[in-house]
């Protein structure tokens, strides 16, 4: 059953996306925004939710976790693992930076999450003063990661800067490793 | 049931990357030579070796699990296959015979490989496409099928030239201006072809035909192949298919030959089915159709029996039906043939019939071949042909009531119908109108679960469909479609409104309870899905995916008692369906034990949760009364979840429960194999204690009295028993009646001293262990008759038991020490022993830790000494025996001895006892442990003291006969190791008090009669290292050493005795008081001893002593006379002076 399922879904260019970061980053508001949903009316995420887009032929359920709440329960299920991570930053958050790389680093070396991507959003772009790409590469020690093929894309949920391209990457990640054809 | 193999996906995408790079390492190696010089071109391997072969093989294989983990490599790994081949290609001629194989074979069996692991089409892609290569591939599938052809070609090399000729036949040119030669050889094929075929197309024909019934996945790709050279728009001109099909066709129809193998009969088919997927020849559909449509019904063709040409047929009636179905709006050739016949109704009918198939392919195949049809029928006929898949549902269900009742359905049907329903929810194609049957029929299909007369259960397979098919309603259904399924109409659910809470009910009970971990997976994920779908409907839904999830419930006993409990917690709706859940199949019913136990246990852990015991004893109550005595098992579980619910709070009203005394004697009125399998008996045992325990709790006097004499007879049964389930659960059990009875005032009757006393003696004089259990209560109730263990009746009880430890039957040895054990362990509460009682004890334990019976199971006497170990770390931890010093030291020493046991289970156990009570300082975790040069330094060191005690250190010494004499290698060498370090510690005199002890050891040995081989092995080791020696000059016994020694292998016939022996001269000659002694016996020995073996060992020691040459020249092997010179000699120049 499993085998077969895993055929339909690359058939079906299906892909499992986890969206992770830490509370208040922006996470669901990437998503709504995504999705050409009311982006002014998000409160925290309680739990999760699971979103489909459709982006470029592709099938991406994205799986918007809450940031408080512990993850494991979400890498891995019967019926899929993920494929992808997203890890949404809070550009202005700057106090919080060192937590953020932990958590991140944490995250990576679970086994179960071993073969997917990680793409970086550096989300809030549009609020001046913020941080830029590379204080977010740097403090979170995005170049000693070698487990993980990885990506940053700064990005602003209320602008919609680069979401689009971000999917992109996804998509065009996924064609590299999984989609031949 | 729980899936251990589960990190097999993780353990694969960590070694990838190595695995990957050792591949294109090894590749290369396999395929060229080395660069002869830098400018030259490489030259292909014309052969490689197996092993390399097997080697490049074996790194591929591993991806077959995850073969997404290759692709990203493809375009390294394959171009250069395909381009040494292509090198290769002109070379091949030599047919050398040796254990290499050739170029051709070994790359095509990697190709292979990588289409097995990773697909064909997608390798296939990575093909060389120009079209020069044709001519040269289908002259080399020429050559190596011509049946002159000398050597056996693999078949991956047919199967790879053949699916890459079928690539190159995408080639756009006419295949009449790529070549124009005639077939080599021309073979009479018995088809007519139309007449302007190019030769090129006829070779490809022929070959095509020739692979087409072999037995091996070359028939696939002869299909593919054919199939494609047919759909050419040139060879479509030329009308080749309806040749082939006429032809395919033909051979279908003719009459059975009996000599056809099914390969035969299944080639044509496979071509057919070929032809009916391709959109390109819709004309000769018809005629296939009609085809297989006949063989589908004609018993006794391979289209009824055979899983492969079912599927075959399947599969061509699918492309037949949605080729017409799709050719309708186009006007089509088809679209007439769909309207003027009933072909539409009758592959559908075929289907729907394929679903019950007994082949598990053959239904997944059906399954999804009428989701795909539904795809393209208009919405209200889509509709009808699920409606048909759902009314088949009931068909075998009786429609009273809710209750979900399968006992009487086919689990084959229901498996293909339930994956049919989840294929066309996972592709949408099910009207949302249908959601409430077919999430229904769901539901049921949910709890699917049938018991085979032998035990084992079926419907694992339709529960995983139902999975899925809930999987993918949540996944491709809207939140509001969902909303207006009308939940009235579910049956089979516990009466949850809306439609998703129902479901997600569902879900908590199949993760928490179902018996297959991937069910339970299965069930999580979907529930998982269904939250995350669907936000704010499920109440409490992220607290519940975070509890009921993929790690928590992998493991079945932590899903039935923890993930339950915390699922229950939530909301009382969810505690409700859990508990009636758990009193069904999945829970109390189960047909093993441990489950049963498991949900016993989380049955009474759920009846605390708001203080709701009543409620579940009431409910459990009910079951009992409903349930007959017949069903073993679950009144097993009922009983045991009784009992459970009951210890949770001895408050509790058991005013209904007494009666069950009753129906429990009726329950044990004989222990058939399957009651005793059950362990009904035991559950009994823990219910009456419960119930007991309660009475004296609370105050249901009269009614909790007039059971008695019934409480009574039940344990006089029970304690008539022997199995160890039963026997665990007898001390509360008596204690509990005696209690019970002293608060009456009345007498103890059954469990009285000399009641059970007489019986025991009786009973142990008996081969069977029958009344086992009586001796178990004595041992329990020991301190409980007096005070403690003081006086007449605990000193009775004591010594009987202690009987039993001397008793012939080493079953009923560990028995008795086991009840002594009790009798111990009853002590806990008080702080003093009668001193003669204490003595007793300690005797029988000293016994049973010197028990060493072998018989034919082996060491048996292990089984004493294991119990006497478990004794004796209860009396060490007793307040009441450590006044009795003497006792005490009698049993230390015995620890001491054990823990340099050779056995490696009791030297564990006596070693954790030592760590525990006496002073050491290695930790004991496991085996390994207790194996090291370390732990045996530790436990000699005893021996290192001057000041300690003198039966401690024979203890030690005689602990090492076991571990340094004679046992496994390692073990061998770590004891003697430390061994030789301790003596080499200790002063001379010291080591003097040693060997005096040891000699004393040995003579006892002697006296008992024991085997002394290991002691003398011992012995030689130490002599070998010169350590006895230091003694030479002192006025150590050696006399009476050597006496021993003579005396151990007397008359012996145990050959490594002997040798032992005669290595333990060899040393003792070192000593000058010995020395003339010892080579007289040895010489003796080289003139008397029968065994050649001995002799020449016996004269090697001689040489090692005196060095007298004579003896090396000599064969001592030959018979003792011709050598009698040599020995006279020898002793008149050596004992003499």
């Amino acid at each position: 059953m499993l085998s077969i399922l895993r055929k339909a879904r690359l058939k079906d260019k299906e892909m499992r996306i986890l969206m992770l970061g830490l509370d208040n980053a922006g996470k669901t508001t990437i998503v709504k925004k995504i999705m050409n949903e009311d982006v002014n009316s998000v409160s925290p995420t309680l739990g999760f939710i699971i979103k489909t887009i459709d982006y470029d032929g592709y099938k991406l359920n994205i799986w918007d976790v809450g940031g408080q709440k512990t993850l494991r329960t979400y890498w891995k299920n019967y019926f899929e693992k993920t494929d992808t991570l997203i890890w949404v930053v809070d550009a202005t958050d700057r106090e919080r930076l060192v937590d953020c790389r932990q958590e991140l680093h944490g995250l990576l070396v679970q086994e179960r999450l071993m073969g997917a991507s990680l793409l970086v959003f550096k989300n809030k772009s549009d609020v001046s003063g913020c941080m830029t790409e590379n204080d977010i590469r740097e403090g979170l020690q995005l170049d000693n990661i070698q487990t993980h093929r990885w990506h940053i894309l700064p990005c602003s949920a209320m602008t919609g800067q680069n979401l689009q391209q971000g999917l992109a990457w996804v998509v065009q990640d996924a064609k590299d490793r999984l989609f031949l054809y | 049931m729980e899936s251990p193999d589960e990190e097999d996906d993780v353990k694969l995408i960590k070694a990838s990357a190595s695995l990957l790079s050792d591949l294109e390492s090894a590749l290369p190696l396999l395929l060229w030579r080395p660069a002869a010089t830098a400018a030259g071109k490489q030259r292909v391997h014309t052969r490689v070796k197996q092993r390399d072969l097997d080697y490049v093989i074996k790194l591929i294989e591993p991806f077959q699990g995850e073969p997404q983990l290759l692709d990203a490599r493809l375009k390294y790994l394959l171009p250069p296959l395909v381009e040494a081949y292509l090198a290769y290609l002109p070379l091949t001629g030599g047919n050398r015979a040796d254990r290499h194989v050739d170029l051709e074979t070994a790359v095509c069996t990697i190709l292979y490989t990588l289409c097995k692991v990773r697909g064909h089409k997608v390798i296939v892609r990575f093909f060389s496409n120009e079209a020069r290569y044709l001519e040269p591939l289908v002259e080399r599938l020429e050559r190596t099928t011509a049946p002159k052809c000398d050597v056996d070609v693999a078949w991956q090399v047919h199967y790879v030239l053949l699916l890459w000729l079928s690539h190159l036949l995408l080639t756009p040119f006419d295949l009449s201006s790529i070549s124009e030669t005639k077939p080599a050889i021309s073979q009479a094929l018995n088809l007519e072809l139309p007449a302007e075929l190019p030769p090129v197309a006829i070779r490809c024909v022929t070959v095509g035909l020739h692979h087409l019934p072999s037995a091996t996945k070359a028939q696939d790709a002869a299909a593919a192949m054919l199939v494609r050279l047919s759909a050419r728009p040139d060879m479509q001109k030329l009308h080749l298919g309806d040749s082939l099909v006429r032809y395919a066709i033909q051979s279908l129809t003719a009459d059975g030959n009996e000599s056809t193998t099914i390969y035969q009969q299944l080639a044509p088919l496979r071509f057919l089915s070929g032809i009916a997927a391709s959109s390109e020849m819709g004309h000769l559909v018809p005629q296939i159709y009609r085809t297989c449509l006949r063989l589908s019904v004609n018993e006794g063709s391979p289209a009824t029996g055979n899983a492969v040409a079912k599927m075959l047929v399947i599969k061509t009636f699918r492309s037949v039906a949605i080729l017409s179905l799709r050719a309708v709006p186009a006007e089509g050739p088809l679209a007439s043939f769909l309207q003027t016949t009933s072909v539409l109704e009758d592959v559908i009918d075929y289907l729907l019939r394929s679903l019950r198939d007994r082949d598990t392919p053959v239904r997944y195949v059906a399954a999804k071949s009428i989701s795909l049809i539904v795809l393209d029928l208009d919405p209200d006929m889509g509709h009808e042909v699920i409606q048909a898949v759902l009314d088949s549902f009931l068909e075998d269900m009786p429609r009273t009531g809710g209750v979900l009742d399968v006992r009487a359905a086919d689990p084959l049907r229901w498996h293909g119908q339930t994956l049919t329903l989840a294929h066309s929810l996972f592709k949408r194609t099910a009207s949302p109108a249908q959601l409430s049957s077919i999430i229904n029929t769901l539901i049921a299909a949910l709890q699917f679960e049938q018991r085979t007369t032998t035990g084992s259960t079926l419907g694992t397979n339709v529960r995983d469909a139902a999975n899925f098919g809930i999987w993918s309603v949540s996944r491709r259904y809207t939140t509001a479609e969902l909303l207006r399924v009308d939940a009235t109409s579910l049956h089979f659910s516990c009466g949850e409104v809306p439609v998703l809470l129902a479901v997600a009910t569902q879900l908590i009970l199949s993760a928490c309870l179902d018996p297959a971990g991937n069910i339970r997976r299965g069930s999580s994920a979907a529930l998982q899905e269904l939250v995350g779908r669907h936000p704010n409907q499920v109440h409490e839904g992220i607290s519940l995916v975070q509890i009921v999830e993929y790690q928590a419930v992998g493991l079945r006993r932590r899903a039935t008692i923890d993930v339950s409990n915390n699922a229950a917690v939530l909301r009382c709706n969810y505690w409700e369906a859990l508990v009636e859940g758990l009193l069904g199949w999945r829970g109390i019913g189960s047909p093993d034990v441990a489950s049963r136990e498991a949900a016993a246990t989380s049955l009474a852990k759920l009846s605390t949760i708001d203080g709701r015991t009543q409620d579940v004893i009431d409910r459990l109550a009910e079951h009992l009364t409903e349930c007959p005595p017949s069903e073993a098992e679950v009144l097993h579980g009922l009983l045991l979840s009784v009992s459970n619910a009951l210890d949770t709070d001895y408050k509790v009203s058991t005013v209904g429960l007494w009666p069950l005394i009753e129906r429990l004697t009726q329950f044990l009125s004989n222990f058939t194999p399957r009651i005793l399998r059950s362990e009904l008996p035991a559950a009994a045992a823990q219910l009456i204690t419960s119930l007991c325990r309660c009475r004296l709790q609370n105050g249901d006097r009269d009614e909790a009295d007039d059971q008695i004499p019934l409480i009574e007879s039940l344990v006089e049964r029970l304690t008539a028993r022997q199995e160890e389930s039963v026997l665990r659960h007898l001390p509360a059990l008596v204690q509990a009646l005696l209690a019970l009875r002293r608060e009456a005032k009345q007498p103890l009757g059954a469990i009285g001293v000399q009641t059970l006393c007489k019986k025991v003696a009786t009973d142990t004089s008996k081969t069977t262990l029958g009344g086992a259990g009586r001796l178990i209560a004595l041992g329990a109730l020991a301190a409980a008759y007096g005070s403690g263990l003081h006086g007449e009746k605990a000193e009775t009880v004591v010594r009987t038991l202690a009987a039993v430890v001397n008793s012939a039957g080493v079953d009923w040895r560990v028995i008795g020490v086991r009840a002594l054990r009790l009798a111990v362990q009853s002590t806990s509460t008080s702080s003093t022993i009668d001193g003669n009682i204490a003595n007793t004890i300690a005797q029988a334990l000293h016994r049973g830790l010197h028990d060493y019976t072998i018989d034919e199971r082996g060491d048996v006497g292990s089984l004493v000494r294991l119990e006497a170990i478990a004794a004796v770390v209860d009396i060490l931890s007793s307040a009441a025996f450590s006044q009795q010093a003497e006792s005490v030291r009698l049993l230390q020493s015995g620890i001491f001895r054990l823990s340099l046991e050779k056995l490696d289970r009791v030297r564990v156990q006596a070693a954790m006892c030592r760590r525990r009570f006496l002073q050491s300082r290695e930790p004991v975790t496991d085996i390994a442990s207790v194996s090291t040069y370390e732990y045996f330094c530790d436990a000699m060191s005893p021996l290192l003291s001057n000041s300690a005690d003198a039966s401690e250190q024979r203890a030690v010494l005689e602990g090492c006969i076991s571990c340094a004499g004679v046992c496994a290698e390692a073990l061998l060498q770590a004891s003697r190791a430390a061994l030789a370090k301790t003596l080499d510690a200790v002063d001379d005199e010291l080591l003097a008090d040693h060997l005096t002890a040891f000699a004393a050891v040995l003579k006892a040995m002697l006296i008992a009669r024991s085997d002394m081989h290991p002691a003398l092995e011992l012995l030689a080791f130490l002599l070998n290292m010169q350590i006895p020696q230091r003694l030479a000059d002192t006025d150590f016994k050696w006399r009476g050493l050597l006496s021993t020694i003579q005396k151990s292998h007397h008359k012996s016939n145990d050959i490594p005795k002997i040798l032992a022996a005669v290595h333990v001269y060899q040393g003792l000659a070192d000593v000058a008081v010995l020395r003339g002694d010892v080579v007289r016996k040895l010489a003796s020995m080289l003139k008397t001893n029968p065994y050649p073996r001995v002799r020449v060992t016996v004269a090697e020691a001689l040489f090692l002593a005196t060095g007298y040459e004579e003896l090396k020249a000599k064969d001592w092997t030959k018979p003792v006379k011709e050598n009698a010179d040599v020995v006279e000699t020898l002793l008149q120049k050596h004992v003499i002076d």
